[in-house]
Protein backbone atom coordinates (compact mmCIF):
# COMPACT_ATOMS: atom_id res chain seq x y z
CA UNK A 1 0.00 0.00 0.00
CA UNK A 2 2.53 2.36 0.84
CA UNK A 3 4.48 1.82 -2.31
CA UNK A 4 1.32 2.67 -4.15
CA UNK A 5 1.09 5.81 -2.15
CA UNK A 6 4.43 6.66 -2.88
CA UNK A 7 3.94 5.98 -6.71
CA UNK A 8 1.17 8.34 -6.77
CA UNK A 9 1.85 11.07 -4.82
CA UNK A 10 3.75 12.74 -7.98
CA UNK A 11 0.34 13.16 -9.64
CA UNK A 12 -0.62 15.58 -6.77
CA UNK A 13 2.26 17.51 -8.27
CA UNK A 14 0.81 21.51 -8.75
CA UNK A 15 3.25 21.64 -11.92
CA UNK A 16 1.14 18.95 -13.29
CA UNK A 17 -2.25 20.32 -12.92
CA UNK A 18 -0.10 23.86 -14.16
CA UNK A 19 1.14 22.02 -17.22
CA UNK A 20 -2.11 20.10 -17.81
CA UNK A 21 -4.07 23.46 -18.10
CA UNK A 22 -1.84 25.10 -19.89
CA UNK A 23 -1.95 22.35 -22.54
CA UNK A 24 -5.71 22.31 -22.17
CA UNK A 25 -5.86 26.08 -23.29
CA UNK A 26 -3.62 25.20 -26.12
CA UNK A 27 -5.85 22.29 -27.69
CA UNK A 28 -8.64 24.98 -26.84
CA UNK A 29 -7.64 27.32 -28.92
CA UNK A 30 -6.47 24.65 -32.16
CA UNK A 31 -9.47 22.79 -31.60
CA UNK A 32 -11.59 25.83 -31.77
CA UNK A 33 -9.53 27.14 -35.27
CA UNK A 34 -9.88 24.03 -37.01
CA UNK A 35 -13.68 23.63 -36.67
CA UNK A 36 -13.50 26.04 -39.48
CA UNK A 37 -11.75 24.06 -41.73
CA UNK A 38 -12.34 20.53 -40.97
CA UNK A 39 -15.61 20.69 -39.48
CA UNK A 40 -17.45 21.02 -35.73
CA UNK A 41 -17.55 17.24 -34.97
CA UNK A 42 -14.33 16.05 -36.76
CA UNK A 43 -12.29 19.06 -34.50
CA UNK A 44 -14.40 17.79 -31.35
CA UNK A 45 -13.26 14.07 -31.90
CA UNK A 46 -9.61 14.75 -32.78
CA UNK A 47 -9.31 17.36 -30.21
CA UNK A 48 -11.34 17.32 -27.12
CA UNK A 49 -12.66 13.55 -27.58
CA UNK A 50 -9.51 11.61 -28.55
CA UNK A 51 -6.89 10.11 -25.95
CA UNK A 52 -4.22 11.25 -28.23
CA UNK A 53 -3.28 13.38 -31.09
CA UNK A 54 -1.06 12.95 -34.62
CA UNK A 55 0.06 16.16 -35.62
CA UNK A 56 0.10 16.02 -39.30
CA UNK A 57 -0.02 12.57 -39.56
CA UNK A 58 3.74 12.47 -38.44
CA UNK A 59 4.85 9.49 -35.86
CA UNK A 60 4.38 11.08 -32.78
CA UNK A 61 1.37 11.50 -30.68
CA UNK A 62 0.57 14.38 -27.81
CA UNK A 63 -1.81 14.28 -26.12
CA UNK A 64 -5.49 14.89 -26.20
CA UNK A 65 -8.45 16.36 -24.40
CA UNK A 66 -9.03 13.29 -23.23
CA UNK A 67 -6.07 12.74 -21.63
CA UNK A 68 -5.21 15.82 -20.58
CA UNK A 69 -8.65 15.74 -18.72
CA UNK A 70 -7.87 12.83 -17.19
CA UNK A 71 -4.31 13.97 -15.52
CA UNK A 72 -6.00 16.73 -13.89
CA UNK A 73 -8.67 14.32 -12.65
CA UNK A 74 -6.09 12.09 -11.61
CA UNK A 75 -3.80 15.19 -10.00
CA UNK A 76 -7.15 16.69 -8.09
CA UNK A 77 -7.52 12.79 -6.76
CA UNK A 78 -4.27 12.21 -5.85
CA UNK A 79 -3.77 15.66 -4.17
CA UNK A 80 -7.36 15.09 -2.22
CA UNK A 81 -5.54 11.96 -0.97
CA UNK A 82 -2.34 12.99 -0.41
CA UNK A 83 -2.11 16.60 -0.16
CA UNK A 84 -4.63 18.11 1.52
CA UNK A 85 -4.60 19.28 5.47
CA UNK A 86 -8.30 17.77 6.65
CA UNK A 87 -8.54 20.83 9.01
CA UNK A 88 -11.76 22.62 10.01
CA UNK A 89 -10.14 26.40 8.41
CA UNK A 90 -9.15 24.48 5.30
CA UNK A 91 -12.75 23.23 5.32
CA UNK A 92 -13.79 25.84 2.41
CA UNK A 93 -11.15 25.25 0.20
CA UNK A 94 -11.75 21.28 0.44
CA UNK A 95 -15.30 21.41 -0.47
CA UNK A 96 -14.57 23.89 -3.41
CA UNK A 97 -11.89 21.19 -4.36
CA UNK A 98 -14.18 18.25 -3.90
CA UNK A 99 -16.90 20.06 -6.14
CA UNK A 100 -14.40 20.55 -8.67
CA UNK A 101 -14.12 16.90 -8.45
CA UNK A 102 -17.35 16.47 -9.06
CA UNK A 103 -17.51 18.65 -12.36
CA UNK A 104 -14.87 16.56 -13.36
CA UNK A 105 -16.35 13.59 -12.69
CA UNK A 106 -19.65 14.47 -14.46
CA UNK A 107 -17.61 15.38 -17.36
CA UNK A 108 -16.32 11.33 -17.22
CA UNK A 109 -20.34 10.27 -17.19
CA UNK A 110 -21.34 12.63 -19.70
CA UNK A 111 -18.71 11.45 -22.13
CA UNK A 112 -19.53 8.55 -21.93
CA UNK A 113 -22.96 7.75 -21.50
CA UNK A 114 -24.77 10.91 -23.30
CA UNK A 115 -26.47 10.61 -26.62
CA UNK A 116 -27.51 12.89 -29.63
CA UNK A 117 -29.84 12.82 -32.47
CA UNK A 118 -32.80 13.43 -34.32
CA UNK A 119 -36.06 12.40 -34.42
CA UNK A 120 -38.37 13.47 -37.95
CA UNK A 121 -41.82 12.28 -37.78
CA UNK A 122 -44.62 13.41 -40.37
CA UNK A 123 -47.67 14.72 -39.38
CA UNK A 124 -50.39 11.88 -38.25
CA UNK A 125 -47.27 9.45 -37.86
CA UNK A 126 -45.88 8.18 -34.76
CA UNK A 127 -42.31 7.05 -33.75
CA UNK A 128 -40.04 5.65 -31.08
CA UNK A 129 -36.63 6.03 -32.21
CA UNK A 130 -33.85 8.48 -33.01
CA UNK A 131 -30.85 8.38 -35.06
CA UNK A 132 -27.70 9.20 -34.08
CA UNK A 133 -25.68 12.70 -35.64
CA UNK A 134 -22.73 11.21 -36.52
CA UNK A 135 -22.09 7.40 -35.25
CA UNK A 136 -23.12 4.37 -37.86
CA UNK A 137 -24.03 1.16 -37.69
CA UNK A 138 -24.60 -2.46 -40.13
CA UNK A 139 -28.92 -2.99 -39.78
CA UNK A 140 -29.66 -6.45 -41.00
CA UNK A 141 -33.43 -6.93 -41.58
CA UNK A 142 -34.98 -10.20 -41.65
CA UNK A 143 -38.39 -9.29 -42.81
CA UNK A 144 -39.81 -13.34 -42.56
CA UNK A 145 -41.92 -12.87 -39.84
CA UNK A 146 -45.36 -12.20 -40.85
CA UNK A 147 -46.03 -9.33 -38.26
CA UNK A 148 -43.29 -7.65 -38.29
CA UNK A 149 -39.31 -7.06 -39.47
CA UNK A 150 -36.79 -8.54 -36.96
CA UNK A 151 -33.77 -6.18 -37.27
CA UNK A 152 -30.34 -6.95 -35.57
CA UNK A 153 -27.70 -3.80 -35.55
CA UNK A 154 -23.66 -3.47 -35.05
CA UNK A 155 -22.64 -0.32 -33.84
CA UNK A 156 -19.42 1.00 -35.14
CA UNK A 157 -17.44 0.18 -32.18
CA UNK A 158 -16.99 -3.49 -34.41
CA UNK A 159 -15.66 -1.09 -37.51
CA UNK A 160 -12.09 -1.98 -37.32
CA UNK A 161 -9.96 -3.44 -40.20
CA UNK A 162 -10.20 -6.87 -39.93
CA UNK A 163 -12.58 -7.64 -37.20
CA UNK A 164 -15.08 -10.28 -37.60
CA UNK A 165 -18.25 -10.42 -35.72
CA UNK A 166 -21.71 -11.82 -35.78
CA UNK A 167 -25.05 -12.60 -33.80
CA UNK A 168 -27.06 -15.70 -32.87
CA UNK A 169 -29.66 -13.80 -34.88
CA UNK A 170 -27.60 -13.50 -37.83
CA UNK A 171 -26.25 -16.50 -39.82
CA UNK A 172 -23.27 -15.19 -41.23
CA UNK A 173 -20.21 -13.42 -40.03
CA UNK A 174 -19.26 -10.03 -41.12
CA UNK A 175 -15.70 -8.93 -41.27
CA UNK A 176 -14.62 -5.27 -42.12
CA UNK A 177 -12.48 -4.92 -44.29
CA UNK A 178 -12.37 -1.04 -44.60
CA UNK A 179 -14.70 1.34 -42.69
CA UNK A 180 -14.27 5.21 -44.38
CA UNK A 181 -15.89 8.09 -41.42
CA UNK A 182 -16.63 9.89 -44.99
CA UNK A 183 -16.21 8.92 -48.65
CA UNK A 184 -16.54 8.88 -52.40
CA UNK A 185 -17.33 5.93 -54.65
CA UNK A 186 -15.25 5.33 -57.56
CA UNK A 187 -15.35 3.13 -60.11
CA UNK A 188 -13.14 -0.20 -59.39
CA UNK A 189 -10.07 -1.10 -60.99
CA UNK A 190 -10.41 -4.24 -63.07
CA UNK A 191 -7.52 -5.52 -61.29
CA UNK A 192 -10.02 -5.95 -58.73
CA UNK A 193 -12.28 -8.45 -60.65
CA UNK A 194 -10.80 -11.82 -59.74
CA UNK A 195 -11.77 -11.26 -55.89
CA UNK A 196 -15.21 -12.54 -54.43
CA UNK A 197 -17.17 -9.09 -55.22
CA UNK A 198 -20.98 -8.77 -54.80
CA UNK A 199 -23.39 -6.65 -55.53
CA UNK A 200 -22.37 -2.86 -56.57
CA UNK A 201 -18.78 -4.10 -55.19
CA UNK A 202 -18.37 -5.39 -58.41
CA UNK A 203 -17.90 -1.90 -60.22
CA UNK A 204 -17.54 0.63 -57.20
CA UNK A 205 -15.34 0.62 -54.32
CA UNK A 206 -15.05 3.57 -51.57
CA UNK A 207 -12.30 5.83 -51.55
CA UNK A 208 -11.63 8.24 -47.89
CA UNK A 209 -11.99 11.52 -47.83
CA UNK A 210 -10.93 14.04 -45.17
CA UNK A 211 -14.16 14.92 -43.05
CA UNK A 212 -16.49 17.70 -44.34
CA UNK A 213 -16.45 21.18 -42.56
CA UNK A 214 -19.63 20.75 -42.71
CA UNK A 215 -20.03 17.63 -41.34
CA UNK A 216 -21.74 16.12 -43.99
CA UNK A 217 -20.01 12.79 -44.16
CA UNK A 218 -20.73 9.89 -46.05
CA UNK A 219 -19.49 6.99 -43.83
CA UNK A 220 -18.98 3.78 -45.87
CA UNK A 221 -17.81 0.32 -45.26
CA UNK A 222 -16.25 -2.16 -47.17
CA UNK A 223 -17.35 -5.66 -45.54
CA UNK A 224 -16.60 -9.57 -46.50
CA UNK A 225 -19.69 -12.15 -45.79
CA UNK A 226 -18.98 -15.76 -44.92
CA UNK A 227 -20.75 -18.26 -43.86
CA UNK A 228 -24.26 -17.61 -45.89
CA UNK A 229 -25.19 -19.37 -48.94
CA UNK A 230 -22.28 -20.14 -51.40
CA UNK A 231 -23.37 -17.58 -54.36
CA UNK A 232 -24.04 -14.78 -51.59
CA UNK A 233 -20.21 -14.92 -49.50
CA UNK A 234 -17.82 -12.25 -50.58
CA UNK A 235 -17.03 -8.24 -50.52
CA UNK A 236 -19.83 -6.13 -50.19
CA UNK A 237 -19.97 -1.83 -49.96
CA UNK A 238 -22.53 -0.57 -47.73
CA UNK A 239 -23.22 3.34 -47.50
CA UNK A 240 -24.85 5.32 -45.21
CA UNK A 241 -26.66 6.92 -48.09
CA UNK A 242 -30.67 6.98 -48.45
CA UNK A 243 -30.41 6.42 -52.17
CA UNK A 244 -27.88 3.20 -51.78
CA UNK A 245 -30.29 0.91 -50.56
CA UNK A 246 -29.72 -2.48 -49.79
CA UNK A 247 -27.78 -5.50 -50.38
CA UNK A 248 -29.93 -8.71 -49.84
CA UNK A 249 -28.27 -11.58 -48.50
CA UNK A 250 -29.06 -15.34 -47.97
CA UNK A 251 -28.75 -17.38 -45.52
CA UNK A 252 -27.76 -21.12 -44.86
CA UNK A 253 -31.37 -20.95 -42.94
CA UNK A 254 -32.77 -20.00 -46.85
CA UNK A 255 -34.43 -16.70 -45.82
CA UNK A 256 -33.10 -13.17 -47.33
CA UNK A 257 -31.61 -10.70 -44.91
CA UNK A 258 -31.88 -7.09 -45.62
CA UNK A 259 -28.24 -5.02 -45.28
CA UNK A 260 -27.23 -1.95 -44.93
CA UNK A 261 -25.42 0.86 -42.75
CA UNK A 262 -27.77 3.18 -41.28
CA UNK A 263 -27.21 6.61 -39.09
CA UNK A 264 -27.05 4.14 -34.98
CA UNK A 265 -30.71 4.26 -34.03
CA UNK A 266 -31.81 3.98 -30.03
CA UNK A 267 -34.73 3.29 -28.69
CA UNK A 268 -37.03 5.77 -26.25
CA UNK A 269 -39.04 4.52 -23.52
CA UNK A 270 -42.30 6.29 -25.24
CA UNK A 271 -43.19 7.09 -28.40
CA UNK A 272 -44.04 10.63 -30.02
CA UNK A 273 -47.18 10.97 -32.10
CA UNK A 274 -47.04 14.06 -33.84
CA UNK A 275 -50.99 15.40 -34.32
CA UNK A 276 -49.85 18.73 -36.12
CA UNK A 277 -47.20 21.11 -37.13
CA UNK A 278 -47.73 25.00 -37.38
CA UNK A 279 -45.76 27.23 -38.72
CA UNK A 280 -45.99 31.03 -38.32
CA UNK A 281 -43.82 33.45 -40.91
CA UNK A 282 -42.88 37.07 -40.54
CA UNK A 283 -45.46 38.90 -42.47
CA UNK A 284 -45.00 39.00 -45.99
CA UNK A 285 -41.94 36.46 -46.34
CA UNK A 286 -41.84 32.87 -45.61
CA UNK A 287 -39.16 33.67 -43.12
CA UNK A 288 -40.45 31.16 -40.14
CA UNK A 289 -40.96 33.46 -37.05
CA UNK A 290 -42.20 30.38 -35.08
CA UNK A 291 -42.89 26.72 -35.39
CA UNK A 292 -44.29 24.58 -32.87
CA UNK A 293 -45.55 20.80 -32.57
CA UNK A 294 -48.70 19.50 -30.79
CA UNK A 295 -47.40 15.88 -30.04
CA UNK A 296 -48.86 12.84 -28.02
CA UNK A 297 -46.54 11.12 -26.11
CA UNK A 298 -47.72 7.82 -25.31
CA UNK A 299 -46.10 5.46 -22.09
CA UNK A 300 -47.08 2.20 -21.74
CA UNK A 301 -50.90 2.48 -21.46
CA UNK A 302 -50.65 6.34 -20.25
CA UNK A 303 -50.34 9.04 -22.80
CA UNK A 304 -50.42 12.92 -22.80
CA UNK A 305 -50.94 15.85 -24.91
CA UNK A 306 -48.03 18.57 -25.26
CA UNK A 307 -46.62 21.05 -27.46
CA UNK A 308 -43.14 21.63 -28.26
CA UNK A 309 -41.82 24.60 -29.16
CA UNK A 310 -38.54 26.79 -28.80
CA UNK A 311 -37.31 27.04 -25.16
CA UNK A 312 -39.92 24.55 -24.43
CA UNK A 313 -38.72 21.27 -24.93
CA UNK A 314 -40.12 17.84 -23.93
CA UNK A 315 -38.30 16.26 -21.20
CA UNK A 316 -39.11 12.69 -20.16
CA UNK A 317 -37.47 9.86 -18.39
CA UNK A 318 -34.25 11.82 -18.85
CA UNK A 319 -34.68 12.58 -22.79
CA UNK A 320 -34.89 16.08 -23.80
CA UNK A 321 -36.33 16.93 -27.16
CA UNK A 322 -36.17 19.97 -28.93
CA UNK A 323 -38.00 21.45 -31.97
CA UNK A 324 -35.42 21.43 -34.28
CA UNK A 325 -36.07 21.66 -38.06
CA UNK A 326 -38.99 20.95 -40.34
CA UNK A 327 -39.98 20.32 -43.96
CA UNK A 328 -43.39 21.74 -45.36
CA UNK A 329 -42.60 19.80 -48.67
CA UNK A 330 -45.61 16.91 -49.32
CA UNK A 331 -48.72 16.52 -48.56
CA UNK A 332 -48.14 15.93 -44.62
CA UNK A 333 -45.53 18.47 -42.84
CA UNK A 334 -42.74 16.69 -41.52
CA UNK A 335 -41.41 18.05 -37.98
CA UNK A 336 -37.59 17.39 -36.82
CA UNK A 337 -36.66 17.03 -33.01
CA UNK A 338 -33.34 16.93 -31.77
CA UNK A 339 -33.15 14.67 -29.09
CA UNK A 340 -30.26 14.48 -25.85
CA UNK A 341 -29.93 12.11 -22.93
CA UNK A 342 -27.09 13.02 -20.46
CA UNK A 343 -26.94 11.10 -17.46
CA UNK A 344 -24.79 13.83 -16.18
CA UNK A 345 -26.71 16.60 -17.05
CA UNK A 346 -27.74 17.56 -13.69
CA UNK A 347 -24.24 17.35 -12.45
CA UNK A 348 -22.54 20.68 -13.56
CA UNK A 349 -24.97 22.48 -11.06
CA UNK A 350 -24.59 20.26 -8.81
CA UNK A 351 -20.90 20.95 -8.71
CA UNK A 352 -21.51 24.30 -9.36
CA UNK A 353 -23.30 24.60 -5.82
CA UNK A 354 -21.11 22.79 -4.10
CA UNK A 355 -17.90 25.19 -5.31
CA UNK A 356 -19.89 28.22 -4.42
CA UNK A 357 -20.44 26.66 -0.85
CA UNK A 358 -16.72 26.02 -0.37
CA UNK A 359 -15.91 29.28 -1.10
CA UNK A 360 -18.94 30.59 0.46
CA UNK A 361 -17.09 28.84 3.64
CA UNK A 362 -13.75 29.94 3.03
CA UNK A 363 -14.31 33.28 3.00
CA UNK A 364 -16.52 33.39 6.38
CA UNK A 365 -13.80 31.57 7.76
CA UNK A 366 -10.96 33.92 6.82
CA UNK A 367 -12.96 37.00 8.02
CA UNK A 368 -12.32 36.57 11.74
CA UNK A 369 -8.53 36.22 10.20
CA UNK A 370 -8.90 39.39 8.00
CA UNK A 371 -10.45 41.40 10.71
CA UNK A 372 -7.61 40.18 13.18
CA UNK A 373 -5.19 41.41 10.56
CA UNK A 374 -6.21 44.44 9.53
CA UNK A 375 -6.08 45.18 13.33
CA UNK A 376 -2.99 44.09 13.93
CA UNK A 377 -1.65 46.58 11.04
CA UNK A 378 -3.87 49.27 12.12
CA UNK A 379 -1.97 48.88 15.83
CA UNK A 380 1.28 48.73 14.13
CA UNK A 381 0.93 51.82 11.95
CA UNK A 382 0.01 53.52 15.20
CA UNK B 1 -11.93 3.80 7.10
CA UNK B 2 -10.07 7.28 6.73
CA UNK B 3 -11.11 9.71 4.35
CA UNK B 4 -7.49 8.98 2.46
CA UNK B 5 -8.20 5.33 1.94
CA UNK B 6 -11.68 6.17 0.52
CA UNK B 7 -9.83 9.12 -1.94
CA UNK B 8 -8.05 6.40 -3.14
CA UNK B 9 -10.72 3.74 -3.50
CA UNK B 10 -12.24 6.72 -5.84
CA UNK B 11 -8.81 7.29 -7.41
CA UNK B 12 -8.45 3.31 -8.78
CA UNK B 13 -12.25 3.14 -9.32
CA UNK B 14 -11.85 6.44 -12.02
CA UNK B 15 -8.33 4.86 -12.99
CA UNK B 16 -10.34 1.88 -13.86
CA UNK B 17 -13.64 3.10 -15.38
CA UNK B 18 -11.80 5.38 -17.79
CA UNK B 19 -9.03 2.79 -18.93
CA UNK B 20 -11.92 0.28 -19.78
CA UNK B 21 -13.76 3.13 -21.24
CA UNK B 22 -10.86 4.10 -23.36
CA UNK B 23 -12.02 1.94 -27.06
CA UNK B 24 -15.65 1.73 -27.62
CA UNK B 25 -16.70 -1.59 -27.90
CA UNK B 26 -19.10 -2.66 -30.62
CA UNK B 27 -22.80 -3.53 -29.52
CA UNK B 28 -25.52 -6.08 -30.96
CA UNK B 29 -28.86 -4.58 -30.42
CA UNK B 30 -32.37 -6.11 -31.48
CA UNK B 31 -35.44 -4.44 -32.56
CA UNK B 32 -39.01 -5.23 -33.69
CA UNK B 33 -39.91 -2.82 -36.13
CA UNK B 34 -43.78 -2.46 -37.72
CA UNK B 35 -43.55 -4.72 -41.13
CA UNK B 36 -43.02 -2.41 -43.88
CA UNK B 37 -44.87 -3.81 -47.48
CA UNK B 38 -43.41 -1.92 -50.61
CA UNK B 39 -40.25 -0.93 -48.98
CA UNK B 40 -38.87 2.32 -50.94
CA UNK B 41 -34.77 2.18 -50.15
CA UNK B 42 -35.28 3.90 -47.12
CA UNK B 43 -37.61 2.07 -45.71
CA UNK B 44 -35.04 -1.22 -46.94
CA UNK B 45 -33.26 0.24 -44.78
CA UNK B 46 -34.56 -0.32 -41.83
CA UNK B 47 -34.66 2.90 -41.05
CA UNK B 48 -37.66 4.22 -39.05
CA UNK B 49 -37.16 7.85 -38.56
CA UNK B 50 -35.31 8.11 -42.58
CA UNK B 51 -39.42 7.10 -43.27
CA UNK B 52 -41.01 9.57 -41.80
CA UNK B 53 -37.78 11.82 -42.99
CA UNK B 54 -38.24 14.24 -46.51
CA UNK B 55 -38.34 11.97 -50.12
CA UNK B 56 -34.55 11.83 -51.72
CA UNK B 57 -33.93 14.49 -53.67
CA UNK B 58 -34.52 14.20 -57.28
CA UNK B 59 -31.45 14.19 -59.76
CA UNK B 60 -28.96 17.61 -59.19
CA UNK B 61 -29.22 18.44 -63.00
CA UNK B 62 -31.51 18.12 -65.52
CA UNK B 63 -31.27 17.77 -69.22
CA UNK B 64 -33.65 17.27 -72.52
CA UNK B 65 -34.37 14.49 -73.72
CA UNK B 66 -33.63 14.06 -77.60
CA UNK B 67 -36.53 12.68 -79.66
CA UNK B 68 -37.50 9.14 -79.19
CA UNK B 69 -35.47 8.97 -76.33
CA UNK B 70 -37.22 8.13 -72.86
CA UNK B 71 -36.20 8.05 -69.18
CA UNK B 72 -35.96 5.91 -66.23
CA UNK B 73 -35.83 7.15 -62.86
CA UNK B 74 -32.92 7.02 -60.47
CA UNK B 75 -32.13 4.01 -59.07
CA UNK B 76 -28.98 2.81 -57.33
CA UNK B 77 -26.50 5.16 -57.40
CA UNK B 78 -27.88 5.92 -61.00
CA UNK B 79 -29.18 9.41 -61.04
CA UNK B 80 -31.31 8.40 -64.04
CA UNK B 81 -31.15 5.53 -67.03
CA UNK B 82 -31.85 6.80 -70.51
CA UNK B 83 -32.96 4.66 -72.96
CA UNK B 84 -31.52 5.20 -76.74
CA UNK B 85 -33.87 3.47 -79.40
CA UNK B 86 -32.33 1.39 -82.40
CA UNK B 87 -33.43 0.92 -85.99
CA UNK B 88 -31.88 -2.63 -85.71
CA UNK B 89 -31.35 -4.32 -82.65
CA UNK B 90 -31.69 -3.78 -78.96
CA UNK B 91 -31.98 -0.27 -77.72
CA UNK B 92 -28.68 1.49 -76.29
CA UNK B 93 -29.18 2.12 -72.34
CA UNK B 94 -27.20 5.14 -71.27
CA UNK B 95 -26.27 5.68 -67.25
CA UNK B 96 -25.93 9.05 -65.93
CA UNK B 97 -24.07 8.90 -62.60
CA UNK B 98 -21.65 11.15 -60.49
CA UNK B 99 -18.89 9.85 -58.86
CA UNK B 100 -14.99 10.90 -58.20
CA UNK B 101 -12.50 9.33 -59.93
CA UNK B 102 -9.44 11.23 -62.03
CA UNK B 103 -10.02 11.52 -65.47
CA UNK B 104 -6.85 9.73 -67.06
CA UNK B 105 -7.60 6.57 -64.51
CA UNK B 106 -11.53 6.45 -65.71
CA UNK B 107 -10.93 6.63 -69.66
CA UNK B 108 -7.97 4.01 -68.93
CA UNK B 109 -10.15 1.58 -66.81
CA UNK B 110 -12.67 2.28 -69.83
CA UNK B 111 -10.10 0.98 -72.17
CA UNK B 112 -9.20 -2.09 -70.63
CA UNK B 113 -12.83 -2.84 -70.53
CA UNK B 114 -13.04 -3.17 -74.59
CA UNK B 115 -9.51 -4.70 -74.07
CA UNK B 116 -7.45 -1.82 -75.74
CA UNK B 117 -4.04 -1.18 -73.95
CA UNK B 118 -3.74 2.09 -71.21
CA UNK B 119 -2.84 5.18 -72.44
CA UNK B 120 0.06 7.42 -70.78
CA UNK B 121 -1.49 9.75 -68.78
CA UNK B 122 0.13 12.66 -71.16
CA UNK B 123 -1.66 10.98 -73.85
CA UNK B 124 -5.41 11.03 -72.56
CA UNK B 125 -6.64 14.36 -72.38
CA UNK B 126 -5.61 14.52 -76.26
CA UNK B 127 -7.34 11.62 -77.20
CA UNK B 128 -10.68 13.40 -75.70
CA UNK B 129 -13.19 15.19 -77.68
CA UNK B 130 -13.71 19.02 -75.64
CA UNK B 131 -17.08 19.99 -75.99
CA UNK B 132 -19.03 22.94 -74.02
CA UNK B 133 -21.67 22.18 -71.56
CA UNK B 134 -24.14 24.19 -69.48
CA UNK B 135 -21.71 22.69 -66.56
CA UNK B 136 -18.66 23.77 -68.45
CA UNK B 137 -16.55 21.86 -70.27
CA UNK B 138 -16.98 18.11 -71.08
CA UNK B 139 -15.06 15.39 -72.42
CA UNK B 140 -16.00 13.00 -74.94
CA UNK B 141 -14.68 9.83 -75.28
CA UNK B 142 -15.77 6.90 -78.35
CA UNK B 143 -13.64 4.14 -77.19
CA UNK B 144 -13.45 1.59 -79.62
CA UNK B 145 -11.56 -1.64 -80.50
CA UNK B 146 -10.91 -2.62 -83.52
CA UNK B 147 -10.29 -6.08 -83.24
CA UNK B 148 -13.94 -6.58 -81.31
CA UNK B 149 -16.18 -3.62 -81.92
CA UNK B 150 -19.10 -5.06 -81.05
CA UNK B 151 -18.08 -3.97 -77.14
CA UNK B 152 -17.76 -0.33 -77.79
CA UNK B 153 -18.01 2.53 -75.40
CA UNK B 154 -19.50 6.17 -75.87
CA UNK B 155 -18.99 8.47 -72.63
CA UNK B 156 -18.95 12.08 -71.64
CA UNK B 157 -17.31 12.98 -68.39
CA UNK B 158 -17.96 16.71 -67.18
CA UNK B 159 -16.01 17.34 -64.21
CA UNK B 160 -17.37 19.09 -61.27
CA UNK B 161 -16.30 21.99 -58.72
CA UNK B 162 -16.75 19.68 -56.00
CA UNK B 163 -14.20 17.28 -57.14
CA UNK B 164 -16.61 14.37 -58.67
CA UNK B 165 -17.43 14.15 -62.20
CA UNK B 166 -20.72 13.33 -64.21
CA UNK B 167 -20.48 10.31 -66.20
CA UNK B 168 -22.66 9.84 -68.81
CA UNK B 169 -21.86 6.30 -70.61
CA UNK B 170 -23.43 3.91 -73.42
CA UNK B 171 -22.15 0.55 -74.53
CA UNK B 172 -23.16 -0.80 -77.49
CA UNK B 173 -21.50 -2.21 -80.72
CA UNK B 174 -19.22 0.10 -82.34
CA UNK B 175 -21.54 1.05 -85.44
CA UNK B 176 -24.22 2.16 -82.82
CA UNK B 177 -22.37 4.09 -80.81
CA UNK B 178 -21.25 5.93 -83.61
CA UNK B 179 -24.57 6.45 -85.37
CA UNK B 180 -25.71 8.05 -81.94
CA UNK B 181 -22.93 9.80 -80.95
CA UNK B 182 -23.65 13.35 -82.42
CA UNK B 183 -27.33 13.17 -81.00
CA UNK B 184 -24.70 11.84 -77.86
CA UNK B 185 -23.52 15.16 -77.86
CA UNK B 186 -26.22 17.53 -77.69
CA UNK B 187 -27.97 15.51 -74.98
CA UNK B 188 -24.41 16.19 -73.16
CA UNK B 189 -24.65 20.21 -74.32
CA UNK B 190 -27.98 19.77 -72.43
CA UNK B 191 -27.39 18.98 -68.83
CA UNK B 192 -27.79 22.04 -66.34
CA UNK B 193 -28.13 22.70 -62.95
Amino acid sequence: MTSIIKALRPLASAAMFYYATLWLVALVVVGTVAQKYFGLQASLEKYFSAWFIQPLDMPLYLPSGRFTMAVILMGLIAKMAFSTKWKIKMIGINITHFGVLVLLLGGVLTAYTSTEGNIAIKEGQESSTFSDFHAVEIAVTDRSPADYDQITTFTDGFFSDEQSFTDAAVPFTFKVNHFFKNCEIVERPSSDYQLPLRDRATKLQLKEKPSDKDDRNLGGVEIVVSGASEDDNGIYLLLNHPQWGSSTIQGKDGKNYALNLRFRHYELPFSIHLKDFEKLDHAGTSMARAYSSKVTVKEGASSYDTKIYMNHPLRSDGYTLYQADFDQRGANETSVFQVVYNKGRYIPYIAVLIVGLGLLIHIIIQIPRLLVATSTRKKSAN
Amino acid sequence: MSIRILLGILATGTAIFITSACKEKGEVHHFRVEKTTQPTPAEEAGDQASQAQPAPQKAPYRWTLPTGWTEKPASGMRLATIIIPQEKGDNLEASITEFGGDLAGNINRWRGQVGLPTLPEAEVLPSLEKIDTQLGPAYIALIINPESTDKAMLAAIIPRPAGTSIFVKVTGSADSLKATATTFRTFTQSLTK
